[in-house]
């Protein structure tokens, strides 16, 4: 976490030992501290955006954590009598992942609708801060990652059919080698919702229900899927929940929705459906399948741990430099078209989607599409790097997906320098795969030079709407009104 | 050699509809070398040339550029039938002039019967007299008409079905062939009179300015097909959905009134008939005749190979399937999105106007009284932005990636889903021949599910890992 946010945490955060149970100490402190007594220098509804953007950035790193964690799955020296359990904990994990953007999504909306600035920012190096569940690592999966990934979606009280034994196995994994205490993201959304929920601290004039176009919705951002759609493709028994993209234009709306995305993450003993459908189930399911040592097969590929572009050879601890070229070259690909996923979001955050406003409706569609566009070629691109070695030498694990935050992602203040600032991205990703492409291989190149054809008629559509360039390819008047 | 068995291959060929007198000639869909995303290209493939007066094939050549109209009237596609022999148990060989003559038979032993039929009037009003059939039988080389007679017809007047041709075989071109010619692609009619809906909500009647005076054909006092009233039919006997043919909407009942029009489609049997020492052989295939396509470099979503591949392989895919045919399945689907109004199809109001095309949205509304809503939100459907996702995910699978979109897909079961969510399954916006919502073959799903994984389990490239 940025210093500048971790700074405001010292008010709650007294000195801890690792531990898990703390984080439930402190927010009975910090909930009895916030009706009477707030951090110096805030307001309640300052407080409310502060407690959001924390909340935000938790959800990003989870986003991206799990992310690293599905893409680390396969390779070839996994049994072929194992290839359906290894591909449905990929679907497991990537089906979390998409919840944790739609979380991440969520909490934009309530950003969104008490007028705070929006965050799609986070922490990249280093890692360790006082408010994130555990210290940000990209890493393959393992029992270890598994464990904090259960610890941290767990609820309050375990379910009955986690036996003493299992759970301190899964703790002591969890906390093995942790500086800080894991920390339950369900703390932070109670926080949130007792702060947003209390009238004191927020008037009702804040909640501002004609922000409601530019927030994200479910019939947008939610590609129809409903309960149980993802991961059944290939075992068609991985049921899943609601892909949760929420609305608020209310504080009831709001609270509906914080209260939806904190029970997605914990289990809730009281709905059987809810309990086995929640993150903290689906991880501890996959802890108990995840193989031992002793079992003698590994279902992740040799991968990197928080493989790096920038920096140079010089030793970051506990970071992979990507020493060979060209696989850093795709490293720098990921990353800007990381950057422009979170531009595209980002921006699509100020494009009403009223069909009251229909000059933006093209434009806002253009860029959810995009949007959308991005994650499959992040997807893509994470398949590939996964497959590169991390060093030019021979042998050696393989890289993976950097996720490395650009220097900024805030949107310039006028409209038509957002376009411009996709445009700039555009073309260095042209000038960079291009780049790549001299070195890369039949299908990599294919692949590249797909890219390029896209990234050309996006410029092409983006020029078009600015009136920039030949007005018959703009996506509004190709197609008349919508 | 004996002859043991004789086939007609292709058992099932499909001819299109054309006016020219130059049949179209043959072509492949190749991808776009330059442009992997970009349209397919039109390559000339070999084709033989015909001579009609005499049945014989005077060459064959492979075209440069593929012309498919000439002028106004679109070139027909016109297939060839052939003859193969069962000359031993696993001998499928063409049958020739050559293998004729070994069994002293000559281009003439073998008879060619032709039954086609255009049942489309007979399909809603059940009446026997509005069957409309041609038939041809003959072991000559001339062109032989295929005329559709119907007792409800005026006196004199036919169908033309297009027509029929024994290639006769030659030294050079030794096959046994026939040629099947689809008719023009003309509307015919029942009366020079048709009936309108005018401002006033009045029925009035006017000229028909459709149909040519020779092509009215149909005698409406003889049959019922002029004024034919869906409505009327029993809801089993319909068609799904119904009401789909030209007419106008009567003001009181909302019933669609049919002019009494007819096309000149039609579908039927083909039978070769060989007597060998004293054995008859004979084989048959099918033909049927359809609408040109308009848009020849793309390949719809789903369509009639698709079912035969189901029907043919199993609806499951095997290990052999890869991942170029899931991403086929894509390429077709950004070539779909490419022919479509989105904006129009997802039921968005345009220019102010509501429901202002024939939409799934309308046919949800009008079938179960569904509330009148777009399927997506109006804002996703922009059409350029639509088609650079779909090219985002064909880009996507073809670096390797799997077919990760399986979900995304609606399941046969789920056609009838009128929620939000199900509606908005891929494919969306479309219509199946059941009336509801487009679903891929049970076979192309799995082709998707199939490939979900891509490359998970390759080796690392160039040394990582090892």
């Amino acid at each position: 976490m940025r210093s500048r946010i971790a700074r405001n945490l010292e008010w709650l955060f007294a000195a801890q030992t690792p531990a898990v149970s703390s984080m439930a100490t402190f927010a009975q402190g910090a909930a009895a501290k916030q009706s009477a007594e707030l951090p110096a220098g805030f307001s309640g509804h300052d407080y409310a955006v502060y407690l959001l953007h924390i909340a935000a950035e938790i959800e990003h790193l989870l986003m991206v954590q799990y992310l690293y964690a599905a893409y680390s799955l396969g390779g070839p020296q996994v049994p072929g009598n194992q290839h359906a359990n290894v591909r449905r904990w990929q679907e497991v994990i990537l089906g979390i992942a998409k919840e944790e953007m739609a979380h991440l999504i969520t909490v934009q909306n309530v950003l969104r609708l008490i007028g705070g600035p929006l965050n799609l920012d986070r922490n990249d190096y280093p890692w360790d801060a006082p408010f994130y569940p555990f210290a940000f690592t990209l890493e393959p999966l393992s029992r270890a990652s598994l464990a904090r990934h259960v610890v941290t979606e767990s609820p309050e009280q375990w379910p009955a059919d986690v036996s003493p034994a299992e759970k301190k196995e899964i703790c002591d994994l969890a906390l093995a080698g942790q500086s800080m205490p894991v920390k339950r993201v369900g703390v932070l959304y109670s926080l949130m919702i007792d702060v947003i929920g209390n009238e004191k601290l927020l008037s009702d004039t804040l909640f501002q229900p004609d922000t409601l176009p530019y927030q994200a919705s479910w019939d947008e951002w939610g590609r129809a899927y409903r309960q149980g759609a993802r991961g059944t493709a290939l075992s068609g028994q991985s049921k899943t929940p609601d892909l949760l993209i929420m609305t608020a234009y209310s504080r009831d709306s709001a609270l509906t929705a914080l209260k939806a995305v904190a029970e997605q993450g914990e289990a809730a003993d009281i709905d059987p459906d809810i309990d086995q459908a929640s993150h903290f189930r689906r991880f501890l399911k996959l802890f108990r399948e995840f193989p031992k040592p002793a079992d003698g097969w590994s279902p992740t590929a040799d991968i990197a741990s928080n493989p790096r572009t920038m920096g140079g050879d010089n030793k970051i601890p506990g970071t992979s430099y990507i020493a060979d070229q060209q696989t850093r070259h795709w490293g720098d690909l990921f990353n800007l078209r990381y950057r422009m996923l979170l531009l595209y979001l980002s921006h699509a955050f100020r494009i009403s989607g009223s069909s009251h406003h229909h000059e933006d409706s093209a434009a806002r569609g253009m860029i959810v599409h995009r949007t959308f566009g991005e994650m499959y070629n992040l997807r893509a691109i994470a398949k590939t790097l996964v497959k590169l070695p991390l060093n030019p030498t021979l042998g050696g694990p393989s890289a993976g997906p950097p996720f490395e935050m650009p220097y900024s992602i805030a949107l310039p203040a006028a409209e038509r320098d957002c376009w411009r600032l996709h445009l700039d991205l555009l073309d260095a990703s042209i000038t960079l795969s291009n780049q790549i492409a001299h070195r890369a291989d039949a299908m990599e190149k294919e692949y590249l030079k797909s890219l390029i054809v896209l990234d050309r008629e996006t410029i092409a559509a983006i020029q078009a709407m600015m009136g920039t360039a030949d007005a018959r390819l703009a996506p509004r008047t190709m197609r008349g009104a919508i | 050699m004996t002859i043991t068995e004789i086939r007609i291959l292709p058992p099932f060929a499909i001819g299109r509809l054309g006016a020219s007198e130059t049949p179209l000639e043959n072509y492949d869909l190749v991808p776009n070398g330059d442009s992997a995303l970009g349209f397919r290209q039109i390559k000339g493939a070999e084709t033989l040339r015909v001579n009609r007066a005499t049945g014989e094939i005077t060459g064959i050549y492979k075209p440069d550029r593929v012309q498919f109209r000439d002028g106004g009237a679109i070139r027909p596609v016109a297939p060839f039938l052939e003859v193969f022999a069962r000359t031993a148990d696993d001998t499928l060989e063409p049958l020739t002039l050559a293998l004729l003559d070994e069994h002293k038979l000559t281009p003439a032993s073998l008879t060619w019967r032709v039954e086609v039929g255009n049942l489309k009037i007979f399909r809603r009003t059940s009446i026997a007299a509005d069957r409309i059939e041609a038939k041809a039988e003959f072991s000559d080389h001339r062109l032989h008409a295929l005329e559709g007679h119907c007792e409800n017809f005026f006196a004199g007047k036919v169908l033309p079905l297009g027509s029929v041709q024994y290639i006769k075989p030659t030294a050079q071109f030794p096959d046994v062939r026939l040629r099947f010619t689809p008719a023009g692609g003309w509307v015919y009619g029942s009366s020079p009179k048709r009936k309108e809906v005018d401002a006033s909500n009045k029925v009035v009647e006017t000229d028909d300015k459709i149909i040519a005076h020779d092509r009215i054909i149909y005698d409406p006092k003889k049959g019922t097909w002029r004024g034919f009233d869906d409505g009327k039919t029993p809801a089993p006997e319909r068609t799904v959905p119904g009401a789909i043919y030209a007419g106008y909407s009567d003001p009181d009942s909302g019933d669609q009134i049919s002019w009494g029009y007819l096309d000149d489609e039609c579908d039927g049997i083909v039978t070769a008939t060989l007597t060998i020492e004293g054995k008859k052989l004979s084989a048959f295939a099918r033909i049927a005749a359809g609408p040109p396509t308009f848009a020849p470099d793309s390949v719809p979503i789903r369509t009639v190979a698709d079912e035969l591949d189901q029907v043919l392989l199993g609806h499951e895919a095997d290990a052999s399937v890869t991942l170029e045919e899931a991403e086929e399945i894509v390429r077709r689907a950004v070539e779909s999105v490419r022919l479509m109004n989105t904006a129009a199809m997802n039921g968005n109001t345009i220019e102010g106007r509501t429901n202002v095309a024939s939409t799934m949205v309308r046919q949800d509304t009008n079938d179960f009284s569904r509330y009148f809503q777009p399927i997506m939100t109006p804002t996703s459907v922009d059409s350029h932005a639509l088609m650079a996702l779909h090219q985002t995910i064909l880009a996507a699978l073809r670096s390797g990636t799997g077919a990760w979109f399986a979900e995304a897909l609606r399941r046969p079961d789920q056609i009838g889903d009128l929620s939000d969510a199900g509606r908005r399954k891929m494919p969306a916006m479309m219509r199946g021949a059941d009336g509801r919502m487009l679903v891929l073959s049970r076979r192309q799903i799995a082709t998707i599910v199939r490939n979900a994984a891509g490359d998970l389990f390759a080796a690392p490239k160039r040394g990582a890992g090892s």
